[in-house]
């Protein structure tokens, strides 16, 4: 715990700010994400390029205004639904992605990333120094979307899986470690994902493997936001999720 | 070479389907028919011919043919990261199909084309580095655009590589 307590009391490096904040306290404006900005509440928004998801439960009540709200748990009333899902080709090509993006940092950075996967449950994770490198990654990630030549379907491709993996830990479990509200927890999942696909397995098959109040904004939306500057539109991923908070009624489930 | 699913009497079609041979288009449409498969299109745009031709290969024959490609345009560029390995290692590596390029060798060549990015080199440097590096994603077929986004003219190469790999 008191590791824990340090990470968060580190100096928080300029290139970071925009990577991790403290909780939903510093949003940023709807505008600079592909959700639609016309939304009516600060609650849930809708997703940024998927048709609203039909197993969307009713909207979590919001408390008035406690220090860290958590979504309201939901009782799924609707199946799971039954939309485009990634192959296991393209899951494999966004994670070595994402690996050949940290493979970028130094050998400390990767590291530490490694110990932050593979350390016991509920341990303190040392988040300095990957912290500090997510923004570069994320660049990385960046530049590969807005290449030229990375085909359309191929960032649409991406960005399906992007919204399966954080659909697929919008999970109580999951958020009852990261804390965080409704943009919270989304950006707490986009720190999962990342991270690369070691921490997003030990989280997604231990909850207890997430870390507290470790945010990444810029993940959730990449590759949507990158399809709207090179192509006008956010993506179309036919996968009739979301990957707003409470959106995968079946993580919320009281069983 | 050509595909197990694919009649081999249907080679000779194929390789002059590719290199846009007259007529070949709407006979080999029949005979994909006959054969119960989708047949390719009867298009006179020969980028669409090879890509779909492409396709019926072997993912290690698109492999082969993508590095045949990157391999000639890698070569006219070389001189922008003279202390750049990686991408000629990669396609060493590739020609050998029977073991998967390690990932470290893909990490490299994805570094090598951030720095030619980074260092505004010459957008045919960055691209040539890019190729190889969709290549080792397994991604023969954008790899074969992007070199011939650096030059049309190794469309004509790339379609008599097909061919040959089609046996005809």
């Amino acid at each position: 715990m008191a590791t824990k307590k340090r990470a968060k009391k580190q100096p928080v490096p300029k290139k970071r700010v925009a990577a991790r904040k403290v909780a939903a306290t510093k949003r940023k404006p709807a505008a600079k994400k592909p959700a639609p900005s016309k939304k009516a509440t600060p609650k849930l928004k809708k997703a940024a390029s998927a048709k609203p998801a039909p197993a969307k439960p009713a909207k979590p009540a919001k408390p008035a205004k406690p220090a860290k709200p958590k979504p309201a748990k939901q009782k799924p009333s609707v199946p799971p639904p039954g939309g485009l899902r990634p192959t296991a080709e393209e899951e494999a090509r966004f994670w070595s992605l994402l690996e050949d993006a940290w493979a970028t940092q130094s050998a400390e950075v990767n590291a530490a990333r490694h110990a932050i996967a593979t350390r016991e449950p509920g341990d303190d994770a040392d988040t300095g120094d990957v912290d500090g490198a997510l923004d570069a990654v994320l660049e990385s990630l960046r530049a590969v979307f807005a290449f030229a030549d990375f085909p359309q379907d191929e960032l649409v491709a991406m960005d399906r899986v992007l919204e399966r993996k954080l659909y697929e830990i919008d999970r109580a479990e999951v958020q009852a470690v990261t804390d965080g509200s409704d943009d919270g927890f989304l950006y707490a999942r986009g720190y999962i994902v990342a991270l690369g696909k070691a921490f997003y397995d030990a989280v997604h098959a231990t909850p207890a493997m997430a870390i507290d109040d470790a945010e990444c904004e810029e993940m959730c939306y990449l590759s949507a936001q990158v399809h709207e500057q090179r192509f006008g539109d956010y993506p179309e991923t036919g996968s009739e999720i979301s990957r707003e908070t409470c959106s995968n009624a079946a993580g919320w489930s009281p069983d | 070479m050509v595909p197990v699913t694919l009649d081999p009497k249907l080679a000779p079609l194929l390789a002059g389907y590719v290199r846009n041979d007259e007529g070949t288009a709407e006979v080999l449409h029949d005979a994909f028919l006959e054969r119960g498969l989708e047949p390719l299109p009867i298009t006179d745009d020969r980028c669409v011919r090879l890509e779909r031709a492409l396709a019926l290969l072997s993912v290690t024959t698109q492999t082969q043919i993508g590095c045949a490609s990157a391999q000639r345009v890698l070569g006219r560029v070389t001189q922008e990261f003279p202390n750049e390995r990686a991408p000629a290692m990669a396609l060493a590596a590739l020609a050998r199909p029977a073991a998967a390029p390690p990932d470290e060798i893909r990490h490299a060549v994805f570094n090598a084309w951030r720095m030619c990015e980074q260092r505004s080199s010459t957008p045919e440097a960055a691209r040539a580095v890019w190729a190889v590096w969709m290549l080792l994603r397994a991604m023969p077929l954008v790899a074969l655009r992007t070199v011939r986004a650096i030059d049309a003219a190794e469309l004509d190469v790339q379609i008599e590589l097909v061919a040959r790999a089609i046996g005809g």
